[in-house]
């Protein structure tokens, strides 16, 4: 009888600290999704004004070879650097998890400590590492005598973009799989002990299956990431603005559409595409990771 | 001459007095959105000379920051400032969009007789006048003293001997070079074209724009740029950035051809070359020819949505416009003023400059002021002309390939966006 009252009385309780964050989520979230979506059916002209186009900005979009380019460059992006920035935070997790790295908390802040750099700052930083002539790297390849190479040309500024992005990225990931790697059971390590594993066995068998959920989430928070690059090539484009172009990447397009062309309608067309493309591949990624999970 | 113009600025005053009376019954407190580090200072004094106007100073950001904020402000109708500091390739946009206010509707009828014709041309939009000239970028060539003496080479006055003067100063040191070329400057290419009149666009009617980037003209200055880059002569550098400063700084970079406020950027940020920079004409391209271009300048622009724009309007006439706020523009900002009296004014065009090594460099900037050539028109959307600048031109800079196929690239695109504007569209 207490339960049942208790339980009666609850949910009004619930709904009043849910409000908040539900208030929070309309003004920020449903409200500006749905606004994009609604101004993404028209066409704002500065000769004409404001007329209805239906799906008429989509249908540019899906034709529009700048924001192809785009696309393809982020998904180039996204396979090369993803699966760069989760093994190496992964062997570093593992490595510290191992208990037999020396210094492993200096490694584990050192790693951390970029995440805590706002990106742009981050940018900058690399930026003028990057710099051929006064830059770091130009003193550094200088010393030795060698050539600097072009980092922020037009060959090297993808991976250019992803070593900044690695650097931020990878403590942060780290942490996830550390966590993870912590909250296995210790009495299973001992079972494999017994059973006569050595820490690699134990990495193999235990840690990582263990991982999975981790990595999955890891995987997906990646992915919309790379898929929504824009601080990194926007600061390092000005230090090399012919490289970067304004449709460099899905976000720089939208965001020059909108704000140096004012075409916000079309802007909120590709911002829509491309976040509906991010859904379906965040949800391809799960998905595939969750079978394989079923396999094994 | 300067005795009229001195009685106009007092009936100016007289009439800012007016103004100021009929105000006093209700103070007003206007807002400004400026990107100036010192204006404080300008504001402080016109606030102890107009006690009921209090002016709110904000700073939101640099052009396209502060141009998006004024833009949202203008779709929802309320939010925006009354008063903002706008560079005048940004004010058609704004102008023919109905977001700025005529100030002579406002109590400055006066701005058409205080300010250089050249300069007021570049606010005054289908008959009204949608600003008030604050500064200018009379165009000149700013360069190394060392370096050209290093290279035994005289100071070009045509583009013929530029060139010259590239060969020799490579020659003598091949880490020096006669300039940059930055793929994103697009004022590089609006100061070649201005130059040469060589109006690579023009709108009619508010409607029609005609796109002419494949002229003879238009080929003409990037065929000779594509030339130069082609032979190493240049190097590729953003200005503004550090290293590009890096470069000058080292002689590296050893003329800088910009608007006369480029002065203000050397002392600024290069103290030390003290002594080692001149100014001299910018380069034209037939021996006699006078005309130059330029680079630069802003206004000071009342929103149409402002519910003050009269004491808007007397704020950026008086800080633009009366002795007193122009002498603050100068000596305390730094900036060049464009009213007709302070270019007659002997104490500011003979004063020699220390760090141009006692250079009376006023001269030159007046001289280049007055030979500005006139008719240079910027379209309502010059911001995405600019911005697409680098995808196209900047490419074959880059590449060091055909700049004049750079100029078809930009053509293109700026006659795409046109056409999706609205605009009825035709290329040359």
């Amino acid at each position: 009888m207490t339960r049942l009252s208790a339980k009666t009385r609850a949910t009004p309780t619930a709904y009043l600290f849910l409000t908040p964050f539900i208030v929070v989520f309309a003004i920020s979230v449903v409200v500006p999704l749905g606004y994009a979506l609604w101004i993404s059916f028209f066409r704002k002209q500065m000769i004409g004004g404001t007329v209805f186009v239906g799906f008429g900005n989509y249908l540019r979009a899906l034709g529009d070879t700048l924001l192809h380019d785009a696309v393809l460059r982020v998904v180039v992006f996204l396979l090369l650097q993803v699966p760069i920035m989760l093994g190496v935070a992964m062997f570093v997790a593992l490595a510290i998890d191992s208990g037999r790295l020396a210094g492993s908390r200096i490694v584990r802040i050192g790693l951390f400590l970029p995440y805590a750099v706002p990106a742009v700052v981050a940018a900058l930083m690399w930026g003028y590492i990057f710099g051929g002539q006064f830059g770091l790297a130009g003193q550094l390849f200088g010393s030795l005598g060698m050539p600097t190479p072009d980092f922020l040309g037009p060959n090297l500024m993808l991976m250019s973009v992803g070593n900044v992005v690695t650097w931020s990225f990878v403590g942060y990931n780290m942490l996830i799989f550390y966590a993870a790697l912590r909250s296995i059971p210790t009495d299973i390590y001992e079972a494999a002990a017994i059973d006569g594993a050595n820490e690699w066995h134990k990495a193999w068998f235990i840690k990582l299956p263990a991982l999975r959920p981790a990595l999955v989430l890891a995987l997906i928070f990646s992915v919309i990431g790379s898929l929504q690059l824009f601080n990194e090539p926007s600061i390092l484009g000005q230090l090399r603005p012919s490289v970067v172009t304004t449709s460099w990447t899905p976000n720089l397009y939208a965001y020059n559409l909108s704000f140096t062309g004012g075409q916000i309608n079309y802007a909120a067309a590709v911002a829509m595409l491309l976040g509906g493309f991010t859904v379906v591949v965040a949800y391809v990624v799960q998905l595939g990771a969750m079978k394989r999970g079923r396999l094994l | 001459m300067t005795r009229i113009l001195k009685g106009l600025a007092a009936s100016v005053a007289a009439a800012a007095f007016f103004v100021t009376s009929a105000l006093a019954q209700e103070p007003v407190e206007i807002t400004f959105w400026t990107w100036l580090p010192n204006i404080q200072t300008s504001v402080d004094k016109f606030e102890a000379s107009h006690p009921n106007i209090k002016v709110k100073v904000e700073n939101v950001g640099v052009g396209t920051d502060e141009y998006t904020k004024i833009q949202n402000a203008v779709d929802a109708g309320s939010g925006g400032p009354d008063v903002a500091h706008m560079t005048y390739d940004a004010i058609p946009n704004f102008a023919l969009t109905g977001a700025l206010a005529d100030v002579t509707q406002f109590g400055g009828a006066a701005v058409k007789e205080l300010f250089l014709p050249g300069v007021l041309g570049l606010v005054e939009i289908n008959g009204g006048v949608y600003g008030v000239p604050q500064d200018f970028g009379p165009g000149v060539m700013y360069y190394r003293k060392d370096v050209f003496d290093e290279a035994g080479v005289a100071v070009p006055k045509t583009w013929a001997e530029y060139a010259a003067a590239a060969e020799a100063i490579k020659a003598e040191n091949p880490d020096h070079y006669i300039t940059y070329l930055d793929p994103s400057l697009v004022d590089a290419a609006y100061m070649g074209l201005w130059q040469l009149s060589a109006e690579p666009w023009s709108i009619a009617d508010g409607t029609n724009v005609t796109l002419n980037l494949q002229s003879e003209k238009a080929k003409q200055w990037a065929d000779y740029w594509t030339d130069l880059n082609a032979k190493g002569l240049t190097i590729e550098s953003v200005q503004g950035s550090d290293e590009w400063f890096k470069q000058l700084g080292a002689g590296q970079i050893a003329t800088w051809v910009v608007g006369a406020w480029g002065l203000q950027a050397l002392t600024g940020v290069l103290p030390d070359n003290k002594g080692l920079w001149r100014v001299a004409p910018q380069p034209v391209w037939n021996e006699g020819d006078v005309g130059t271009s330029q680079f630069g300048g802003s206004g000071t622009v009342v929103l149409a949505q402002s519910a003050k724009k009269e004491a808007a309007v007397e704020f950026a006439l008086w800080m633009n416009g009366s002795p007193e706020g122009v002498a603050t523009l100068k000596d305390d900002q730094g900036l060049l003023p464009t009213t007709k009296a302070a270019w007659e004014d002997p104490a500011f065009i003979d004063e020699e400059i220390e760090y141009l090594g006692g250079q009376q460099a006023r001269q030159i900037f007046a001289e280049s002021a007055k030979n500005s050539v006139v008719g240079w028109t910027w379209l309502p959307f010059q911001p995405y002309v600019s911005s697409v600048y680098r995808d196209t031109v900047g490419q074959a800079i880059s590449g060091k390939t055909s700049v004049f196929d750079g100029f078809k690239a930009w053509q293109d695109r700026i006659a795409q966006y046109a056409g999706e504007q609205g605009f009825t569209v035709s290329t040359k």
